[in-house]
């Protein structure tokens, strides 16, 4: 199968990004339309669980002696590092507003990096993989990889502050974790070099092309 | 002259601005990672070897199996926000004992190798590539090979992290109960693999081109008197 050109796979991953892209960009419309009407929306009452919910990022422990498995004779086995997504119900103007903020930040930096990616891969399925402005695309999605999972961890540390603090349940624990992931951090700085890559290969395209 | 001129700058640029910092700082933690990896193999190895007698001597020995389960609305409440019932969707480690249990710890132990195999392979090849960019030598030859090679690590990690994750998704399932907790073993959202990562792969492959595209130009460059 051919990596570059027509009908290659450099052509299935750009419709791939092309349809993720109108998604992202559907996602910020609905966000932008719902933080607009705030105002109107009406919210259910605190304690009916039912209606509008926000999930919101929780990290846990559950007892040992809550899980077993007696048809293999394990008595005493234990769930640890566990995230998962809290829902709960959206009963404060000031907690719809937040959540859809923050939700619409990480929207609008997913939708720069995806539209770079999308323009750098487009390059490739035309065959022009050193174009002057993909080591400068590259570079800004590097940004927006890095921006983006600052961004998600200073999130999940504040939620899981917010539910330590507030929520409780029976035989569970709730923590705050630093949960930031180091491969994503490598994988920008990667995408930073392969920026650089990039501007090389432009560089030795540019000075081809004057060669007589 | 120019040419010479501007490229003298450009690299000078590239050391204030830390740009082969980058790299070198990558090949760098790359190359720890390799070692690490490496003596996590050996020890991994020596463990499998004496699975037998480890899982019948009496000590703390544990396995680690991902899980992906859901709680009950009526376990999770915030009384001070008034909020009644909540639901959480978690994915977590189950911490199992492995006494009197060898065939689990066995096959614990030989998925775990696999795994740190084919990203140990995936590492070294990407490190290459690193030392190779970071001695400014960017489409050197080997580069488009090792870049598909890595390509091909991403595809067959996630694919052997899936399958494991549905392996273990699927033993803990059925045999496993707990107050509250419910497990959930279909492929689905959480159990299955990444696609994000299998297009991440497929990106990966396209970039090989990108770099076997570079090496030939720099032959052609080469050739140019």
């Amino acid at each position: 199968m051919r990596a570059m050109g027509k009908r290659s796979v450099a052509s299935f991953v750009a419709g791939v990004l092309t349809l993720a892209l109108y998604a992202v960009s559907a996602g910020i419309a609905l966000a932008a339309v719902l933080l607009l009407l705030a105002p109107w929306i009406p919210l259910p009452r605190p304690d009916r669980p039912e209606g509008l919910v926000i999930g919101v990022p929780a990290a846990f422990s559950v007892d040992a002696s809550r899980v077993s498995a007696p048809s293999i004779d394990v008595t005493a086995a234990g769930i640890r590092d566990a995230t998962g997504i809290l829902r709960i119900p959206v009963s404060t103007t000031r907690v719809y507003v937040s959540g859809l903020s923050f939700a619409l930040v990480m929207l609008a930096i997913l939708w720069i990096g995806v539209h770079q990616l999308r323009k750098v891969v487009f390059s490739l399925r035309d065959e022009r993989p050193f174009a002057a402005a993909n080591a400068a695309r590259i570079r800004r999605i590097a940004y927006a990889v890095l921006a983006g999972e600052l961004l998600r961890a200073a999130f999940t540390i504040g939620s899981n502050i917010y539910i330590a603090r507030h929520f409780e349940a029976e035989g569970m624990s709730f923590d705050v974790r630093v949960n930031m992931s180091i491969t994503t951090i490598v994988a920008a700085l990667i995408i930073f070099v392969l920026a650089e890559v990039f501007r090389a290969g432009a560089r030795l395209e540019e000075e081809q092309s004057l060669t007589v | 002259m120019t040419i010479a001129l501007r490229i003298d700058e450009e690299d000078r640029t590239v050391c204030a601005t830390g740009r082969r910092f980058v790299a070198s700082f990558l090949a760098m933690l790359l190359a720890v990672m390799w070692w690490l990896m490496a003596a996590s193999f050996v020890v991994l190895g020596f463990l499998l070897l004496d699975a037998p007698n480890l899982a019948e001597a009496p000590s703390n020995a544990a396995l680690r199996l991902p899980v992906t389960f859901a709680l009950e609305a009526s376990h999770v409440a915030a009384p001070l926000l008034d909020v009644a019932g909540a639901e959480v969707r978690a994915q977590g480690a189950l911490r199992m004992p492995v006494v009197d249990k060898p065939g689990v710890l066995a096959a614990g132990l030989a998925l775990t190798m696999a795994m740190l195999a084919v990203v140990w392979y995936g590492t070294s090849q990407l490190r290459a590539v690193l030392v190779s960019v970071r001695d400014h030598r960017p489409f050197s030859a080997d580069n488009a090979v090792r870049i598909r090679r890595v390509a091909y690590t991403v595809i067959a990690s996630e694919s052997l992290r899936a399958g494991g994750a549905f392996a273990a998704n699927f033993y803990v399932a059925k045999y496993f109960v707990a107050d509250g907790v419910r497990f959930v073993s279909t492929v689905g959202t959480t159990v299955g693999p990444s696609i994000p990562m299998l297009v991440c792969g497929l990106i990966i492959l396209v970039l090989a081109e990108v770099f076997r595209a570079g090496t030939r130009l720099e032959e052609d460059q080469s050739l140019t008197i």
